[in-house]
């Protein structure tokens, strides 16, 4: 298979959501830990495409802002992986589908790069090896910037729907509303994703554990990590546990379990048929587990409140941030 | 060499080079793979008509009537192989025939008309056909439910290499519906159970367990092999896939091992990559016998329910007999049996000899025309006890809770005469 990439099998996914619009909607899900013991971590729950679902056992352990786990990826890395894989792969996908042959993709995500413009949150390197012609490449740069999901996600101003319960009382869950300045004090984060064959990528963090990215065995991959998408909510849910973790530990010097779970829409409509209203995640939605423990009088609100707001991840996502691409043909270095 | 009309139908129209992006991929692939040579019909012509015609390879050069054997085990490369390896479109070219050959392809197509859908492989085995159809479905971290009495190979595959492999499997009553319903988590991906099982021939609902592997949208992949497409179609009541030990009735006639899955080709694409993976191929010298032995499978599963249930009546009026399972002789697992979803039952017949197991392999000792023998769907008539082949592991007491009792033997029943048949058992029975 040219570039290892099943182009046949996503003609077939093409033409099937392009005939029936329920199978378009692939819906992930993905959770959240931040445990006074375990640390944090992240994990990826069942995934829908369309009427199949997909159920793998894949998580990650990482860095929380404490200082557990130093040599664990961060939340913000989980998210910039999750942007650059499905750049890469996007990227990768367009060129297969042109018959190009690839020897090499590999794009350097930056977050809060303390030389990168002011006001620009992230930006993206893309080293592409093997292609020489230079127009063409750039047309596919620019398909990749417009129908890769996460990198629409990105770029566009995505909302995001809160809301928290106590433990696992329905009747407590509420809405919550966030009301933050754009973040402007960024701690950087930097990924280099590189692919390795067909869906599979690695995510290499600022000298942290490596990070590997596949699609499930239902869409073409062979379940050898979480997909970009996995990565970008996965990210969204640590970042938010993490922050919960840490200002509930300053307001009340006490250490309790956080989870957050997420889940979004794919419109494969925007990917595979163009469809641009729809390229970016869809009903992006993350929960708050409040503990059980947490006193009321400790000020529950204060806490969301502050968390979400100080949330990089959060505020990557729902804000508009065109992260530019710069594009070097031929091996670096 | 020039070669003309081999690849599957659809694949030249896939081919595109001008695909600017993935929405100008032409490759549609519902069918097949069949090539224009093959015998398309359609799936509404009745079972009869299909068995004898459908898929058949009608030789451009020869005019052959019937497939011929394509016995070889590679082709030669053209562009269209170069092709379909630069796009992975492996199954719609014969390149190597553990990828695939038009004999397979002829009985493919067959089967897949039989059951009423698009696509189906042949396998060397039904557990091969089975063992392919989990793997390719499930993925590790996901949950399985199946029937605690779903055939042994099928059960060893479940509890032996499952857990090993990532994926938790639940076994239930088929018929509890209830149960089943409970065993549904969140990481349910994958319902195996049988449309009839064996030994006790219970008939779980087909068309309530697709409802409910639909709304845990989960796929249900049921084993048709007791009941065949003869008997019935069961995508048309919502499964997803089929799998068959061909090896039974389908082959029919005792002398190959073989299997098959049916389905759309979104997941037969899949199966088909897994079976290559693990090597399961079927040779074409058994496609051509399997092809060959399904060209009369209308009729002999006709004249085998029949038989079935002449037996099974007759033997529910013997006093050495202690018990019957079959579904025309009722009894409590078919209270809520939908009758009009079967064209009839298939050969098997199981019963309990009065006296126990010593009884029962001394009934079978006196038996002058079926073969004692296991397995089942041949042309002739085999008897055998469960108690000491498919269920000799189990404890007494583990095979008394999955209503395997003393003195039960199972009966298929093939396509002999069956006043015959009826009065070798008679004399078998009443013998001392
Ligand atoms: C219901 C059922 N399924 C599957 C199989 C396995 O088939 P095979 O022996 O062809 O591998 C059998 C074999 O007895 C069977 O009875």
């Amino acid at each position: 298979m040219r570039n290892s990439f099943y182009t046949a099998g996503f003609s077939e996914v093409m033409h099937e959501v392009k005939q029936d619009p329920r199978e378009a909607s692939y819906i992930y899900t993905t959770t959240a830990c931040n445990s006074p013991h375990r640390g944090l971590s992240a994990a990826i729950g069942p995934a829908l495409f369309g009427t199949v679902k997909s159920v793998r056992a894949l998580g990650v352990q990482l860095a929380d802002s404490t200082g557990g786990d130093p040599d664990g990826p961060s939340p913000m890395d989980l998210a910039l992986t999750g942007i650059a894989s499905c750049g890469v792969t996007t990227l990768l996908g367009g060129g297969s589908a042109r018959e190009l042959i690839f020897d090499g993709i590999e794009m350097l995500i930056e977050y809060g790069a303390p030389d990168g413009e002011p006001g620009q949150a992230v930006r993206c390197r893309l080293s592409v090896d093997g292609v020489t012609d230079e127009p063409l490449m750039n047309e596919l740069v620019e398909q990749m910037q417009t129908y890769s999901p996460n990198m629409a996600t990105m770029i566009r101003p995505v909302p995001i729907s809160f809301d928290c319960l106590v433990g696992t009382d329905e009747s407590t869950r509420r809405q919550l509303t966030v009301e933050a300045e754009p973040i402007t004090d960024r701690r950087p984060a930097a990924c280099r994703v590189r692919w390795v064959s067909g869906t599979q990528l690695v995510s290499y963090p600022n000298g942290r554990r490596m990070l590997r990215v596949d699609q499930p065995k239902q869409l073409t991959g062979v379940d050898w990590g979480p997909n970009p998408q996995e990565y970008l909510l996965m990210g969204l849910a640590a970042d938010v546990a993490d922050q919960l973790g840490r200002v509930a530990y300053r307001l009340t010097g006490e250490r309790h379990l956080w989870e957050v779970s997420t889940s979004a829409c794919e419109d494969m409509r925007g990917l595979l048929l163009k469809e641009r209203d729809v390229v970016f995640l869809q009903g992006v939605t993350c929960r708050v587990v409040v503990p059980e423990t947490l006193r009321a009088e400790t000020g529950v609100e204060k806490i969301l409140t502050a968390a979400l707001a100080q949330s990089e991840v959060r505020d990557l996502v729902s804000r508009s941030n065109p992260g530019g691409v710069s594009l070097v043909l031929g091996r670096e270095g | 060499m020039e070669l003309n009309g081999r690849t599957a139908i659809g694949f030249e129209e896939g081919r595109s080079s001008s695909a600017k992006w993935f929405d100008d991929l032409t490759r549609v692939r519902f069918a097949g793979p069949v090539s224009a040579h093959h015998r398309l019909l359609p799936r509404e012509l009745s079972p009869e008509t299909l068995a004898v015609h459908a898929g058949t390879y009608e030789d451009p050069v020869t005019g052959c009537v019937g497939t011929p054997v394509f016995q070889t085990s590679t082709f030669l490369l053209d562009d269209a192989s170069y092709s379909a390896f630069a796009d992975g479109a492996m199954r719609d070219v014969p390149i190597y025939t553990r990828y695939g050959n038009p004999s397979q392809w002829a009985v493919q197509e067959k089967l897949a008309a039989l059951e009423g859908s698009r696509s189906a492989i042949v396998t060397s085995s039904g557990m091969s056909a089975t063992a392919s159809t989990i793997f390719a479905l499930t993925n590790a971290g996901s949950h399985i439910i199946s029937a605690y009495d779903v055939y042994g190979g099928t059960y060893n595959l479940l509890r032996e290499d499952m857990p090993s492999t990532g994926r938790e499997v639940s076994f239930v009553d088929p018929n509890d519906l209830a149960a089943v319903r409970a065993a549904v988590r969140p990481e349910t991906q994958l319902l195996f159970f049988e449309t009839l099982t064996n030994p006790l021939l219970k008939a779980p609902p087909i068309g309530a367990l697709a409802e409910i592997a639909r709304e845990a949208n989960a796929l249900l992949v049921v084993d048709n092999t007791f009941l065949t497409p003869v008997n019935m179609r069961p995508i048309a009541h919502g499964a997803d896939i089929v799998v068959h030990s061909a090896t039974k009735y389908l082959a029919g006639h005792s002398d190959l091992t073989a299997g098959a899955v049916v389905g759309r080709r979104k997941f037969l694409d899949r199966i088909w990559a897994q079976t290559l993976r693990f090597g399961g191929t079927l040779e074409p010298l058994s496609c051509f016998l399997l092809e060959r032995g399904m060209k009369t499978l209308a009729l002999r599963v006709e004249r085998q329910n029949a038989n079935a249930t002449e037996i099974a009546r007759f033997l529910a009026t013997h006093d050495r007999v202690a018990a019957v399972h079959h579904p025309e002789v009722g009894g409590p697992h078919y209270a809520d049996l939908a009758r009009d979803d079967y064209r009839g039952f298939g050969g098997v017949v199981s019963f309990e000899v009065r006296g126990g197991d010593d009884a029962a392999l001394a009934f079978m000792g006196r038996l002058k025309i079926p073969y004692v023998a296991t397995s089942l769907g041949g042309v002739e008539s085999l008897v055998s006890m469960p108690s000491n082949t498919s269920h000799s592991s189990l404890t007494s007491g583990q095979r008394a809770s999955i209503g395997i009792r003393p003195g039960l033997v199972r009966f298929s029943v093939g396509i002999e005469n069956v006043r015959d048949l009826i009065d070798d058992l008679n004399d078998a029975l009443n013998g001392e």
